[in-house]
């Protein structure tokens, strides 16, 4: 009844009006609109189109192969679709709605009925990818590239993510140091090939607050700000080498030329009477040494590189704004177990915030915690901070528990859309990332995760997860089997 | 007392009185009158009423008359005048910690390998504020026992987290307390090993031990919680239990599903650590493999002083892992109750137990439930409850 006849199978012919509103959320999906949608998730239209909407032209590559049917749809950005069909075709969704798949097509299409379908979760910082010896310790470096301390080969921390429906993760770790390293974000497709498994949103991962007296937070501040200067300096050292090295070159052409003509002068005389020229060889500058460490941080305050800045308390955030505003950083915080009074000025600032399990359930040690820290993952929600739950930095190799944190989360009074948003569309826009992962709409990768009920209830249980469009990790064929 | 005939009469036959009783007390119930549940006899309606035994009522009532629940069940019939307090959540009993040293290291005594006649009880602190934490985590008794640092620590109490400091306590010697893993032994006193720990055992309870404790756990009055970590000590917990005729249960173990291995067949119930966020994924695996287990199985926290109990969040990750729901909520509750002896009392809803009852906005086993209201003895306890 609900199915359209059309030959491609493109039409959005649902009939209610719930279903138009959907496509015509999607129509203006992941990629497909330009730059505009960059400041918050798009609300559902409360009118949706007088007009049906317009059958989206197919381009040949892009049409729909394999169709995901009759699925509870939460998109990760607020809204909720009963009894949705998702196309896909080379790894992304092509459309979200009412679909059919062409008759007589190889198009193969999955029964999802009774399934809830929620876009694959964004860990915007874990370690658990990481080999052990990378996840903490006391030395880093602006240059450090954390990609580089993955073993591609070691599949279980990949299977480990999956199996709690993770499907791209940033890699962090928590070192006792400022220069934590250069982050990259892994697909965790399979195999996990170079080419495939990156999908960009590198960043710089800094930290302050390591100690906790107002002294030695002045002095990472300090050796923050000297770090930038210095990266300042480095660059401004390169800027003069080039400029003193195109000047070199061109004196040097000169006094090649003139010595030439010399030369060719006293072509004739025989070798002892031959006159040393008078024209004065140019010096050639001194290259600066170098450093690829400053080099990364100069990229940073270029702002060609996001900053993540791991802080514990208030006057860390107090200092990290100040930074931003000092050096022009691409911010986002990390951390925050102690910032309940900085809520306000992150949101002022806009600033994301990626909060790990001791912001979410903060103090949980302790008996008496004050009311007004247990709720800091409500309170941030309730600012308009752009909020991302994430494993963090645990030191072993354990399960990412963001779906339990949204859970709690919830518990502590933060709604269920925002819970679900905080480890999906949340986190990939704190990577830069919200275009392509992160919610289910048209033009994103096609990583879904579904469960066997509401994702949000203990009984349920992932069914399947799908990592650019193919089933990654299937329960029914894990579970049984050997369990490691 | 309401029997379980009279019950389904009254699910399928509503009379009119009771209807008309049912719509005055919904009536009155949008009076808010739950914050100042502090009546003598009053009825909670719920959408649900998990009754501990693993039973869920669906749109179930509980008549509570003076700190006694007179009768659970659908459709039941409310007494004339009674307030009656209505909600779409959950109501389940109060939850039950089978084991933490609340009042932390005032407790320890470790002097001593083997002092089976010390009795937490003497030394507890009704007033120690982590009573306070339990009960907004929805706990209304909890299993204290001194600090696990000794072969024999002594005997733990039962307590209740809220009430008359004179009714809180509920049982001054519900178990003895046995220590086979490693936070039992210190390198400066015998024994300090695993063998060491057992031939003490032996002997105590092979002789005539003037401790009264030891006779009555030899005669099987009194529960032996023997703490057991690894395989080996749980091994050891189920040999000894055997020789020495305890009535046993294994505290602790790393692996349940191994320990479950262990002592199958030996009817050795077990308490188990509440799951928490920093276990590896084969601690995690170890108790999803429980499963729908009918092995008797309950938590314990085993904090030493504060915290939080984490029973909830434990039961909850437990189940997300694989163990089924149902048996989880047993193991909160009627399943506890009966490791201490104490069904009678506390642990299910049924007539002649005590009013200890957690409300909650939801299952009891999903991270994002809340806990909207806890009852000790039919007396609201809580003041803004939100633990776990």
């Amino acid at each position: 009844m609900k199915r359209s006849t059309d030959p491609v199978g493109w039409s959005s012919c649902g009939t209610r009006a719930l279903r138009r509103a959907a496509a015509w959320v999607f129509a203006a999906g992941c990629v497909g609109v330009g730059l505009g949608h960059a400041s918050a998730a798009p609300q559902e239209p409360s009118t949706p189109p007088a007009e049906p909407v317009a059958t989206p032209v197919a381009p040949a590559a892009a049409k729909p192969n394999l169709f995901v049917q009759g699925a509870r749809v939460l998109t990760g950005r607020g809204e909720e679709l009963a009894d949705a069909d998702i196309a896909i075709s080379g790894g992304r969704i092509r459309g979200v709605g009412d679909f059919q798949p062409p008759a007589n097509s190889a198009a193969k299409v999955i029964d999802a009925r009774g399934l809830t379908i929620v876009p694959g979760f964004v860990d915007a910082a874990s370690d658990l990818l990481l080999e052990a010896e990378a996840r903490a310790g006391r030395t880093g470096g602006s240059e450090l590239e954390l990609a580089l301390s993955v073993d591609p080969f070691d599949d279980r921390p990949r299977l480990t993510a999956l199996a709690a429906g993770v499907t791209s993760m940033a890699l962090a770790r928590a070192a006792q140091t400022a220069e934590q390293g250069l982050s990259a974000v892994r697909k965790l497709a399979y195999p996990p090939r170079e080419a495939h498994a990156a999908v960009g949103g590198s960043a710089l991962h800094l930290r302050i607050g390591l100690g906790r007296d107002r002294a030695s937070k002045e002095r990472d501040l300090r050796g923050l700000s000297s770090l930038f200067e210095g990266a300042e300096k480095y660059h401004g050292e390169l800027e003069k080498y080039a400029k003193e090295l195109k000047e070199y070159e061109e004196k040097k052409a000169e006094y090649d030329k003139k010595v030439a003509k010399e030369r060719e002068k006293e072509k004739d005389k025989p070798e002892a009477e031959k006159s040393a020229s008078k024209e004065k060889e140019p010096k050639k500058p001194r290259e600066p040494k170098e450093d690829l460490g400053k080099a990364a941080v100069f990229r940073a305050l270029q702002g060609e590189l996001p900053v993540v800045l791991h802080v514990e308390d208030e006057l860390d955030v107090e200092n990290a704004l100040e930074l931003r505003r000092k050096f022009g950083l691409k911010l986002s915080l990390r951390g925050l177990s102690r910032a309940r009074a900085a809520v306000d000025s992150i949101a002022k600032a806009g600033v994301p915030v990626l909060l790990e399990i001791d912001a979410v359930l903060p103090n949980r040690e302790l008996t008496r915690t004050p009311a007004v820290a247990r709720d800091l993952a409500k309170a941030f929600a309730e600012a308009g901070v752009d909020v991302a739950y994430v494993s963090g930095s645990r030191g072993r190799e354990l399960a990412p528990h963001l779906l339990d944190l949204a859970a709690e989360a919830v518990s502590r009074g933060v709604s269920r859309a925002s819970a679900l948003r905080a480890i999906t569309y949340g986190p990939a826009r704190a990577l830069g990332l919200e275009r392509k992962i992160g919610s289910i709409a048209e033009g994103c990768d096609a990583d879904l995760v579904a469960y066997d009920g509401d994702p949000f209830s203990s009984a349920a249980r992932v069914r399947w997860v799908m990592v650019d469009g193919e089933i990654v990790y299937a329960a029914d064929r894990i579970e049984g089997s050997a369990q490691r | 007392m309401t029997s379980f005939a009279e019950l389904r009469r009254s699910i399928s036959r509503p009379s009119l009185a009771r209807r008309a009783a049912l719509g005055l007390g919904s009536a009155l119930a949008c009076s808010g009158a739950l914050a100042s549940a502090q009546e003598a006899t009053f009825a909670l309606q719920a959408k649900k009423v998990l009754t501990g035994t693993g039973e869920a009522i669906e749109s179930g009532v509980v008549l509570v008359e003076n700190g006694k629940i007179r009768a659970v069940g659908a459709g039941l019939a409310i007494p004339a005048g009674w307030t009656v307090h209505q909600h779409d959540g959950v109501v389940m009993p109060g939850l039950i910690d089978l084991g933490a040293t609340l009042g932390g290291s005032a407790l320890l005594e470790n002097h001593e390998s083997l002092t089976p006649d010390l009795r937490v009880a003497d030394g507890i602190d009704l007033w120690d504020p982590s009573y306070a934490a339990w009960l907004a985590a929805g706990v209304t008794s909890v299993y204290v026992i001194p600090p696990t640092g000794s072969v024999i620590p002594g005997s733990g109490a039962v307590v209740k987290t809220a009430g008359a400091p004179e009714q809180r306590i509920v049982s001054t010697d519900a178990g003895l307390e046995i220590g086979l893993n490693s936070g039992a032994r210190r390198r400066d006193r015998a024994p300090t090993s695993v063998q060491g720990s057992a031939l003490a055992l032996r002997d105590l309870f092979g002789h005539q031990s003037p401790a009264a404790s030891v006779q009555r756990a030899k005669r099987g009055e009194l529960a032996v919680f023997a703490h057991a970590d690894s395989a080996g000590e749980v091994r050891l917990a189920a040999q000894l239990a055997n020789e020495l005729g305890w009535k046993a249960r294994i505290v602790g173990p790393a692996l349940p599903d191994q320990a479950l291995a262990i002592v199958r067949g030996a009817a050795i119930p077990l308490v188990l650590r509440p799951l928490d966020y920093g276990v590896d994924e084969r601690t995690r695996r170890s108790y999803g493999a429980l499963g729908a287990t009918a092995h008797p199985i309950g938590f314990a926290s085993l904090a030493q002083g504060g915290g939080e109990p984490g029973l909830r969040r434990g039961a909850a990750l437990a189940v997300r892992a694989g163990l089924d729901p149902a048996i989880a909520v047993r193991a909160l509750t009627g399943g506890a109750a009966a490791m201490l002896g104490l069904e009678a009392r506390l642990g299910t809803l049924a007539p002649g137990r005590d009013a200890d009852l957690v409300w909650l906005d939801g299952d009891p086993l999903d991270l994002g439930t809340r806990i909207v209201a806890v009852f000790v003895d039919g007396k609201r306890a809580d003041r803004g409850a939100e633990g776990r």
